[in-house]
């Protein structure tokens, strides 16, 4: 088979990345080698296969009473309570996060008023919420209250960086020719400023409102909530089928809020 | 009183009849959309007491107990220098559970996302089932498939890494095969019609256009799974979250500054490199 000379021209101009692949690739694979721990006795035990099929019994045959019954603390109320604490935690995050956003955006505030509100939010949103959650429990006891004021704490830093971005991408003419028209601060407030930033602010706390309902089941790990804490008690009491419901519940809660959360930030933002 | 009637009856209009909200021009008539807007925030409201009433808030015990906080948190802010020395290992450990989690999960998320682009595999029941299947897997938090872990691998870092992997597993897998799908399809078919296996194909004509993607997506998942790290030896699966969680048992909050210090940079020089690297990617 002939190939035209400028194919075997443009062929041998070909780039050469062989040692920049092969330099990649080790070090990939010493990455890979400095990142294993080191680990005592076998990976898969005897007692971890029987943990993982029991797991998975659970899971197909789950304790149904638990799963349906509507008592207190049995699946579809704890279920009720995550979502609770995280839709309250992301309140008290928000009406946080909008001073935080207002007097940290560079087009409002001036620069080191800024400066000095993004390194707050920085290190709130750096903060472990389990440090955070511990305080809490220091403070107010273990319980979903804990749990309420974690989440509320930790939201704040990222809902105040994504409302900071909003409030900076504000188009502030609208401002002005509002005051060519001699409206009062509340008017500009009211029809200036509120309609640009309601839609995208809805749209962010709803995401973290998403994030905020793994977090409130994860903190039950810590006893500042229950849905975690439950599945815990239960694998660590033998308890596979009633782990089964809970983990239902954890999938079936994540599940749904996350479809409606997405589904209603789609709404917002495009109509 | 009367007054006080037509009011309401002027505020409620626009919610019994379409008239109200039609306005009429010379040439062309508009009719608001129906007001929903009360009804929403009747119904946050409504949510609002709700999770009061589910949540046992107690503001008497919280705001009597918050000079313990200011208390706590002052000593935070005193941060122990001299404890550095005993962090550095634990540190470091963090440091190595992310780097691995992410790039057992990345590498292994390659073959599953392939499977769920709907463009490679034409199968919907195929990409379908696979992506409903990790979707599952998805929804359970990696504290808790840390936890989960405790009891059938054992106490630490090992633990953490199967842990961290499951999960960088299905977020890349998730954001790979959207990438996958994205791409242009003519090259593939370009290579298929020389004779050219799939699998040839997808490497010759699908991996260039894709690769970067895919290294920021993993760079990107680096950067959560630092975070993930940091907290996941709260469970017991090592990695700094073991030491904070003892030195917070031990009521030491001077170490608990310091780590939360460090912690801290290492967090933000990791998050600035990460996004240096995925911009020149871009």
């Amino acid at each position: 088979m002939e190939y035209s000379p400028e194919v075997v021209q443009s062929y041998a101009k070909r780039p050469r990345t062989f040692v920049l692949k092969l330099g990649i690739a080790v070090g990939v694979i010493f990455l890979f080698f400095w990142s294993i721990p080191t680990f005592e006795g076998p990976l898969i035990s005897q007692s971890g296969v029987d943990i993982v099929t029991r797991m998975f019994q659970g899971l197909l045959n789950p304790s149904w009473d638990k799963m349906f019954s509507l008592e207190t603390f049995h699946v579809p109320y704890l279920m009720y309570e995550t979502v609770m604490v995280a839709f309250l935690g992301t309140i008290l995050g928000t009406l946080a996060a909008i001073p935080l956003s207002f007097l940290g955006s560079r087009n409002i505030t001036n620069s080191a008023m800024a400066f000095f509100i993004s390194i707050l939010v920085v290190l709130i949103r750096t903060m472990p919420f389990f440090v955070i959650g511990l305080i809490y429990i220091r403070v107010v006891g273990p319980g979903v209250f804990a749990g309420v004021l974690t989440i509320g704490f930790t939201s704040t830093g990222m809902i105040a960086k994504l409302y900071t971005e909003t409030v900076e991408d504000m188009d502030k003419g609208i401002l002005e020719a509002l005051d060519s028209t001699g409206a009062t601060a509340i008017q500009k407030l009211r029809v200036g400023i509120i309609p640009q930033l309601f839609a995208n602010f809805v749209s962010h706390s709803l995401y973290r409102f998403d994030i905020n309902v793994r977090n409130a089941i994860i903190l039950g790990l810590i006893s500042a909530g229950r849905l975690g804490f439950e599945l815990q008690a239960a694998i660590g009491n033998f308890r596979y089928r009633d782990a089964g419901a809970y983990l239902w519940g954890i999938i079936l809660v994540v599940m749904v809020i996350e479809f409606a959360s997405a589904n209603l930030r789609k709404k917002l933002i495009y109509g | 009183m009367r007054k006080f009637w037509s009011y309401l009856q002027e505020v409620f209009r626009p919610y019994v009849s379409k008239e109200a909200r039609t306005h009429r021009g010379s040439d062309f008539e508009v009719t608001e959309p129906y007001p929903i807007t009360a009804f929403i925030v009747l119904a946050l409201g409504a949510v609002f007491i709700l999770s009061i009433q589910a949540t046992n808030i107690d503001l008497v015990q919280f705001f009597g107990n918050l000079d313990n906080m200011w208390r706590i948190l002052s000593r935070l802010l005193q941060p122990n220098v001299s404890f550095i020395s005993r962090m550095v290992g634990p540190m470091i450990e963090t440091i190595q559970l992310s780097v691995g989690g992410t790039l057992i999960g990345s590498v292994l998320a390659i073959p599953v996302a392939v499977f769920s682009a709907s463009n490679i595999v034409k199968s919907s029941w195929v990409y379908g089932t696979v992506r409903f299947v990790m979707s599952l897997i998805r929804t359970i938090p990696v504290l808790v498939y840390a936890a989960m872990l405790m009891f059938i691998i054992g106490m630490g870092a090992m633990a953490g890494l199967v842990a961290l992997s499951i999960f960088t597993f299905t977020i890349v897998a998730k954001m790979f095969y959207e990438v996958i799908e994205t791409v242009d399809m003519a090259p593939y078919e370009a290579i298929e019609s020389t004779g050219a296996d799939k699998l040839q194909a997808f490497r010759v004509a699908i991996l260039p256009q894709v690769l970067g993607s895919y290294v920021s997506i993993v760079l990107y998942n680096f950067e959560i799974n630092v975070r993930s790290a940091a907290i996941i030896g709260f469970v017991g699966a090592g990695g700094i979250g073991l030491l904070l969680n003892d030195r917070i048992s031990w009521r030491q909050y001077e170490d608990v500054g310091m780590i939360l210090l460090v912690l801290f940079a290492v967090i933000v020089l990791i998050e600035t490199l990460s996004r240096y690297l995925r911009k020149r990617l871009a």
